[in-house]
């Protein structure tokens, strides 16, 4: 066991600054194989996250961090994490993908999953501002097409 | 063209997501604006999607009744318990099989009829019961192309060897069934479920065999079928017009 707790400063593409328990930030694959391979200087830049979407990032990696936490307690957390605006969960996958948290990464694309599943289009397309961009007469033509895919 | 954020995700995501969706949703999400059109209807997107998907745990079985009529069931474990959800489809088009030709009639959900398709490369023969089950099958086209898995084709009185991985020749496994009250002259392997358990087609009646605990299961099913004849397949968008389209 390691005696003293050692602190990361991680940098987001808005020029915020979070410090961070390294043994918390290296649920992030990117930033556990920089610690290993020793570039790690003051700080580390997360040039593709901003705060905001960091803020959250941080939120779930210190609640999966917290000591003697019930499995019952992680999924309501994480039930509740995953209900955001679809913008903000599309920042997350991107960064969950960028800090290579393949945990989180999964949990969120299996959200947008849940999101389009048993839908119909025009439910998707208001779920993720989609513009329907057929003409009439295309989108009738589209419809029949897989119409199998509406019974 | 327009298009909204959520459709920059890197392609390795949108990948991910897309092979969790089952087919419909891959047609349905066709129809939300040109991009995804095109997208969903790229030949490339539909053999990832069915390579991909085709992975999953679940297994469906296509059976014909003795009444003629056509059913997909879609087994999982509850509980303890194998559930079967039934749902009736189409009426199936006999594929007829002489000496020269193989001929198979498909039914095409999109076009709403149904076809002959001739000079299959596939052998169908799916209504001989010693027949075994031959690999890529029973092409009946109401959802794309019917494939089968981990079947073994070859049977001898009562051992079978099952293939666990499709196309692994290391993954032939040998297993005996001795449960008593079957008759396996007439048991047809349909499917493995899960690790342990096989549903076996035991002279038109549905039932599961533990191969590990070497016994009979109860399958709880929501209809009361009588089998004619059962394959295994698999929810697909490739068309079996074998390259010419890319839909059925």
């Amino acid at each position: 066991m390691s005696s003293s707790t050692k602190f990361l400063t991680l940098k987001t593409c808005d020029d915020k600054k979070f410090v961070l328990d390294e043994a918390i930030a290296v649920r992030s694959q990117t930033i556990k194989n920089m610690v290993e391979d020793d570039c790690v200087s003051n700080v580390i830049p997360l040039p593709n996250v901003d705060s905001k979407t960091m803020t959250k990032v941080i939120e779930y990696w210190k609640k999966h961090s917290e000591e003697g936490i019930s499995k019952d307690m992680l999924m309501d957390f994480d039930k509740a994490f995953v209900k955001v605006h679809h913008s903000i969960l599309h920042a997350l996958i991107l960064a969950a993908n960028f800090l290579n948290d393949k945990e989180m990464l999964d949990m969120m694309c299996q959200e947008v999953v849940d999101r389009i599943k048993g839908k119909t289009p025009e439910e998707i397309r208001k779920e993720f501002d989609i513009k329907n961009d057929f003409t009439p007469e295309e989108e009738e033509e589209i419809r029949k097409e897989n119409a199998w895919a509406f019974e | 063209m327009a298009m909204s954020k959520a459709e920059f995700l890197p392609e390795e995501l949108i990948i991910d997501i897309l092979y969790r969706l089952p087919v419909k949703s891959i047609g349905r999400c066709r129809c939300l604006s040109k991009h995804w059109c095109n997208f969903l209807s790229d030949p490339q997107s539909i053999k990832l999607h069915f390579n991909l998907h085709a992975q999953t745990k679940e297994e469906k079985l296509v059976i014909v009744t003795r009444q003629r009529e056509l059913y997909t069931i879609t087994f999982n474990h509850q509980n303890g318990f194998l559930h079967g959800i039934s749902r009736k489809v189409v009426v199936l088009s006999y594929p007829a099989k002489n000496k020269t030709l193989t001929r198979v009639d498909i039914y095409s959900v999109r076009k709403g009829l149904w076809e002959k398709l001739e000079n299959s490369p596939y052998d169908h023969s799916p209504f001989d019961p010693r027949s075994g089950v031959l690999v890529k099958g029973l092409c009946i086209g109401w959802l794309g192309v019917c494939i089968s898995t981990n079947i073994c084709p070859y049977m001898d009185t009562n051992t079978f060897w099952m293939m666990k991985e499709y196309v692994a020749k290391e993954s032939w496994t040998k297993f005996k069934i001795t449960a008593p009250g079957l008759d396996v002259s007439l048991t047809t392997l349909l499917c493995s479920i899960g690790d342990d358990d096989v549903l076996l087609d035991a002279n038109e009646e549905l039932a599961v065999y533990n191969m590990k605990e070497n016994r009979r299961k109860d399958l709880l099913i929501d209809v009361n079928l009588f089998p004619y004849a059962g394959r295994t397949f698999v929810d697909s968008l490739i068309s079996p017009y074998f390259g010419s389209e890319t839909e059925g």
